[in-house]
């Protein structure tokens, strides 16, 4: 749209008004976008803080040590395995962040990204009718299977291959996640590159 | 300064627009308790109501619906964590 608008001022001088008039509104286009990428992107709300408690489950896992931006694309990437949807994701997949981001690197903060079996993420996943798997057993073993196809990384390949190659190359792992009592903040999210640029920034620095 | 009349004149809605965002920056920032990090928040309440010497680690589950995150800082060590070398 904006190469058309362009078009429609190629035969006009360089400091026409006509061509003033482009760019004043392409600019200002431009800035209404960023601005309401920003905003849906929860960069201006503040963080409030509450006592809760952390459900626990048996957790199936992917286990890497990346930026903590690109952990939504592994927990994407575990979504389709499992044939979990966009909107089934709440309370059902999760991050798990290990390190502190101000003291560790990017290539080296550890993250696992993973599906929480318990009874309540089982009855969320049903009445949404998502009957691919009918219990978080089939789930697990089916997440598991996966495993024999899947070579390990050299440590060479775990530096250098891009995310979306490392992701299908990491073995899936379990562990029992007690319950515990937490601290819980709620935090617009938006799914989109402004959100996962702002998940670094709120993570570290 | 004919030049910098011109740039004004093409630029002026953008600065208004940009004006009006960091005008809520500052206004939000003036009161003590404003954070827009979450992690190092979460951190800092866990380390003030865990004891001494634990590491926090942070949860997070996401509604993508509702584009809303829920993040978790557990006040009881996972030996999990411990699993895990840098990779």
């Amino acid at each position: 749209m904006l190469l058309n608008y362009h078009e429609l001022t190629m035969a006009e001088s360089r400091d026409s008004p006509a061509r003033r008039s482009q760019f004043r509104i392409i600019c200002f286009v431009m800035t209404v976008c960023i601005a309401y990428s920003v905003i849906t992107s929860g960069a201006l709300r503040p963080v409030l803080i509450q006592e809760g408690v952390f459900p626990g489950g048996e957790f199936v896992h992917k286990y890497t040590g990346r930026d903590y931006a690109a952990s939504m694309s592994l927990l994407d990437s575990i979504a389709k395995d499992i044939h979990v949807r966009d909107k089934d994701y709440d309370h059902v997949l999760y991050n798990l962040y290990m390190d502190d981001p101000l003291a560790v690197n990017g290539r080296s903060q550890r993250f696992a990204s993973g599906i929480l079996l318990n009874q309540g993420m089982e009855t969320a996943i049903t009445n949404s009718k998502q009957h691919e798997f009918e219990t978080n057993e089939q789930r697990k073993t089916a997440l598991l299977e996966l495993n024999e196809s899947i070579e390990d990384p050299t440590p060479h390949e775990m530096e250098q291959m891009p995310a979306y190659e490392l992701w299908k190359r990491l073995k899936y792992q379990t562990y029992e996640l007690p319950p515990a009592k937490a601290a819980v903040a709620k935090y617009t999210f938006s799914n989109g590159f402004v959100s996962a640029l702002l998940h670094s920034y709120k993570v570290g620095l | 300064m004919n030049w910098l009349l011109k740039i004004w004149r093409t630029v002026w809605l953008d600065f208004i627009v940009l004006y009006w965002l960091v005008g809520i920056l500052i206004f939000r920032c003036q009161s003590s308790s404003y954070t827009i990090q979450v992690f190092p928040a979460l951190r800092e309440h866990a380390k003030k109501n865990m004891e001494p010497g634990v590491v926090p680690v942070v949860l997070t589950t996401c509604n993508i619906e509702k584009n809303l995150c829920t993040h978790y800082v557990v006040s009881k060590i996972f030996n999990f964590v411990q699993l895990f070398h840098a990779p």
